[in-house]
Parts: C-alpha cells; sequence; structure tokens
C-alpha cells in the first residue's frame, strides 16, 4: 500500500461508515425554497432600482413652479385634451382672418375650465406672453401682472383682465375653444376675490426658479424656441404655422430716436442700433420718452417685411436706462 | 411524499451524497452538520439545475459550494463551541475505534483552512489536483505544496501511530 493510499484510507474510516441515501424530498423543498427566495430577491431589486425612478419621475413635474406644456396643439385646432387638475394646456386660435393665431391657455382649477388669451394687455412697450403659475395658481407676466384662473385682473399694472374664451364640452375629455370674450375690468371676477390675499407667487417670480434662458413663455410655447432669430431676420424669415416669427435681439427705445431692434448694439452711450435695423411699427415706432431704455429679450413679430410690425414680447429684461448699464453677457 | 425532483436530480444527489458528507465530516468533525450542509448543496445544485447539468463537473462545483459552507457556517463559530463539548472527555461512548476516528477528525479539524481543503478534496474526495486548484481558485503547485504541508502536519500527529501499527 503507497503512502497515498494509506493517506485516503485514513482519511475514508475517519469520515465515517456513511450515512445513507440522501434525503431527497428535503432537498428539493430546499432548493424549492431557494428558487422562490431568490425570486423575491430579483424582485426586490428590480423594485428598488425603479420605483425611486417611477417616484421621481411622478413628484419632479409637481415641483416645477412652471407647467412644461409641450408643443402647443396644431394651430386653428379649437379642441384641446382637458388638463390634470391644477394644471395647463396651450392651444392656437384663429384670429379674424385666420392667418394668425393667438396663443391660448387652458386650465382646470378645481373642475372649472377656462381659457383665456396667453398674451398681457398691459405693457410699455407691447404685449407680454402670459404663463401659468402652479404653485399661486394663477396667471401671472414677469413684469409683476397676476390674474385669476378666470382671467379676472389680480394685480399689477394692468386696467382689466385677460381676453377669455367661451369653453363647451366636447367628446373624450376634451373641450372646444369658443369665441373670444371681453375682459373684466379690475374688481370683477375671481380676481377680485383673490386681490391681496397671499399667493404663492414667489417661486414664479424668483429668477431662480425660472427655466433657462430666462423664457417662461418658452418654457409654455417651446415649440416658438425651434425657430428664434435675429431681429434683422425676422421681417425676412418664414413664419411658423401660428403666422408669427420669433426673435431675440436689443429694443432700443426712447431717447429721441426712432424705436429699432437689434442683434448687437451699436453703442451704449448713446444706447443705439446700427443704422437699418428694423423698427416696429405703431406707436412704438415714434420717437419715444427723452430716456432710453434698452430691453433684451425675445419677441414675437408678425413678419411684415421690411418692417416687424405688432411684435410682442416673450420674455424680455430692460438692461439699460438712458445709457447705464449693459448688455448681458453671453 | 414525491421528492418533486427530475430522475437526473435525483441520480445526482444519490451518486454525490456520500462523498460530499464525508468530506465535510472530515472537514468540519461534525457529522451531523455535514449531513445538513451536504444536503444545503445539494439544494442549491437542484435549484440552479438548468446551470449545473450543462458544466463540465458538476460535482467539483458542488464540492466548492459546500466547502464554502462549511467556511461561513465555521466563521459563525457555533461549530467550534460544539466540537468542544463533543471532545469532552466525559462523552461515554468511547470505543478504539470510534477513538482513532475523533483523533483522526480533530487532527484534521486543527488544520489551516487551506491546507484541510486541499486535504480533503484530493484524499477524500478524490478529485485531481487541477480541478482541486480550481475550486480552491490557485495554482495547481500550491494545492501540493498545501496538501504535502497538511499531511506532514497530520504524520506528526497521528498517522506516524496508524502507519507505525500496520
Amino acid at each position: 500500500m503507497t503512502d497515498d493510499q494509506r493517506v485516503r484510507a485514513v482519511l475514508h474510516d475517519a469520515a465515517g461508515p456513511g450515512c445513507g441515501a440522501p434525503d431527497l424530498a428535503a432537498i428539493a423543498r430546499r432548493s424549492r425554497r431557494l428558487r422562490q427566495r431568490r425570486r423575491t430577491a430579483a424582485a426586490g431589486v428590480v423594485a428598488s432600482l425603479v420605483l425611486p425612478l417611477l417616484a421621481a419621475a411622478m413628484v419632479w413635474p409637481a415641483l416645477q413652479p412652471w407647467t412644461q406644456l409641450g408643443p402647443a396643439h396644431a394651430p386653428g385646432e379649437p379642441v384641446v385634451p382637458i388638463p390634470d387638475p391644477g394644471e395647463a394646456v396651450a392651444a392656437w386660435t384663429p384670429e379674424p382672418g385666420g392667418r394668425l393665431f393667438t396663443p391660448v391657455l387652458v386650465v382646470n382649477v378645481r373642475g372649472e375650465i377656462h381659457a383665456v388669451r396667453a398674451l398681457s394687455p398691459h405693457s410699455p412697450l407691447g404685449e407680454m406672453a402670459v404663463g401659468w403659475c402652479r404653485p399661486a395658481q394663477a396667471f401671472v407676466v414677469r413684469h409683476g401682472d397676476v390674474f385669476a384662473p378666470d382671467g379676472s385682473y389680480v394685480d399689477g399694472p394692468p386696467q382689466h383682465g385677460l381676453v377669455t374664451y367661451a369653453v363647451e364640452p366636447a367628446s373624450d375629455g376634451h373641450v372646444r375653444i369658443g369665441e373670444a370674450r371681453d375682459p373684466l375690468p379690475r374688481g370683477q371676477g375671481d380676481g377680485a376675490r383673490l386681490a391681496g390675499r397671499p399667493l404663492a407667487l414667489d417661486r414664479c417670480f424668483d429668477a431662480d426658479e425660472l427655466p433657462p434662458g430666462d423664457a417662461m413663455v418658452l418654457h409654455h410655447w417651446p415649440a416658438e424656441a425651434d425657430r428664434v432669430v435675429t431681429p434683422e431676420e425676422a421681417p425676412t424669415a418664414r413664419p411658423g404655422p401660428d403666422g408669427w416669427v420669433v426673435f431675440e435681439g436689443f429694443l432700443v427705445h426712447g431717447g429721441g430716436r426712432p424705436t429699432a431692434l437689434c442683434a448687437e448694439l451699436l453703442s451704449m452711450d448713446p444706447p443705439a442700433c446700427p443704422e437699418g435695423s428694423p423698427r416696429p411699427r405703431g406707436d412704438l415706432a415714434r420717437p419715444g420718452a427723452e430716456v432710453a431704455l434698452v430691453v433684451h429679450g425675445l419677441f414675437r413679430g408678425r413678419p411684415d417685411a421690411p418692417f416687424v410690425a405688432e411684435f410682442t414680447h416673450v420674455a424680455t429684461r430692460i438692461v439699460a436706462v438712458d445709457g447705464v448699464g449693459g448688455p448681458p453677457s453671453g | 411524499m414525491p421528492s418533486e425532483l427530475t430522475a437526473d436530480q435525483a441520480a445526482f444527489c444519490r451518486r454525490e451524497h456520500p462523498r460530499l458528507v464525508g468530506a465535510l465530516v472530515l472537514y468540519l468533525g461534525d457529522a451531523e452538520t455535514a449531513l445538513d450542509l451536504a444536503q444545503e448543496a445539494l439544494a442549491r445544485a437542484c435549484a440552479a439545475w438548468g446551470r449545473v447539468s450543462r458544466m463540465q463537473a458538476p460535482g467539483a462545483w458542488l464540492h466548492r459550494v459546500a466547502i464554502n459552507l462549511a467556511k461561513r457556517h465555521l466563521r459563525r463559530g457555533l461549530l467550534g463551541r460544539r466540537a468542544l463539548e463533543r471532545h469532552d472527555p466525559s462523552v461515554a461512548t468511547w470505543d478504539a475505534d470510534v477513538a482513532d476516528r475523533l483523533a483522526v477528525r480533530a487532527a484534521v479539524a486543527t488544520l489551516p483552512a487551506r491546507q484541510r481543503t486541499a486535504l480533503v478534496l484530493r484524499y477524500y474526495t478524490d478529485l485531481p489536483v487541477i480541478e482541486v486548484a480550481r475550486i480552491m481558485r490557485c495554482r495547481p503547485g500550491t494545492v501540493r505544496a498545501l496538501t504535502s504541508q497538511a499531511l506532514a502536519q497530520l504524520r506528526g500527529e497521528l498517522l506516524h501511530e496508524a502507519v507505525a501499527d500496520d
């Protein structure tokens, strides 16, 4: 017997005489439990990865002050889905003549559906786009205008509320935007009830909370952001399906000079656009006040070559008054 | 009660069970725990049968699982306490064969873990050196060195007597 064989024999002897047949039923039971445990563990891993993502996806939009509306419904399409409670959807309604369209916001507040023209009646330099501030459940304009969900005036310089639209039920959770109605004067509608009450407006006027680009309206009307041009390009730009052109640049108004729009300022003192820059029509075309105002922002204009006529502020910031200040960096 | 195992699984369990239990008895020095861990290792093999049945050496995989279970068991320290109780001289069953068997088990149990694993897998389970090396995740030369060291230590303690008796 070799040494290895001796070792084997001693070890086999030490291991004992044997243990009989395996308990197959017990092995099967354990095996079944193991498989169940493995399935449970796998489900737990999947759940631990997926559930936080789902929860974040559900909670995140509700934490944002502005409703991300997505592309507005097709211009001229008067039927839109009813928004979720407290939310808004965007739409376009045709203006008389049918060539141009007006932005409309439809909101659902405590089951009541309202539709308003999403342009504020107030601005010394034209109409300003209106946003839906979720925390306040109110329409707001960056310059401080506040309107109740029914479009009535709450706060700010305007003398009346927003233009509203009749809303009629349509099939399958949709509403039809109907005829425009004159805005209510100050002190009427829900706005009179809300005036003076604390509204959660802070976050909607807090610059840190605003969507990038200082353009809450781009957040509301992202379709417009797809085709931003310079003021110089605006008069000849191909308008979007809503009939408007969106452009970004400087508006120089006042200082005894004609109002002008340009991508780059010729100088800040006095504030001036290069010769030949587009000029808006209407009141703004006339030489303004002695104090010159420089506004940087996004504008919507009707491309009516060679001028940009009847433009609307989408999002603006006054960057200089009478040459004091400067254009924003970048 | 039906075992709920397939014919292949049952045959595998019947074939591997005696060798597995013996290896674990040697490794742990405790037959009761060895039976329990052997059953657990076989249950794991059956739970993963789709994968295990396709392996080249499912027996080697089974022994690796069993040794890992035994190591974990030893780490928990339960066996140490039970072994002390078992080797208590006051325990009555003390004939010569049993004494030899327990002495060998005790001597194996005192070997360092890696030496013990190499010795049991190579000399009790009769796995080839290369298979033991794969189970222990080391080179074959290391397995040879470990078994050689283990044998030297065992000889020093008791194999010397066993060989002398021959």
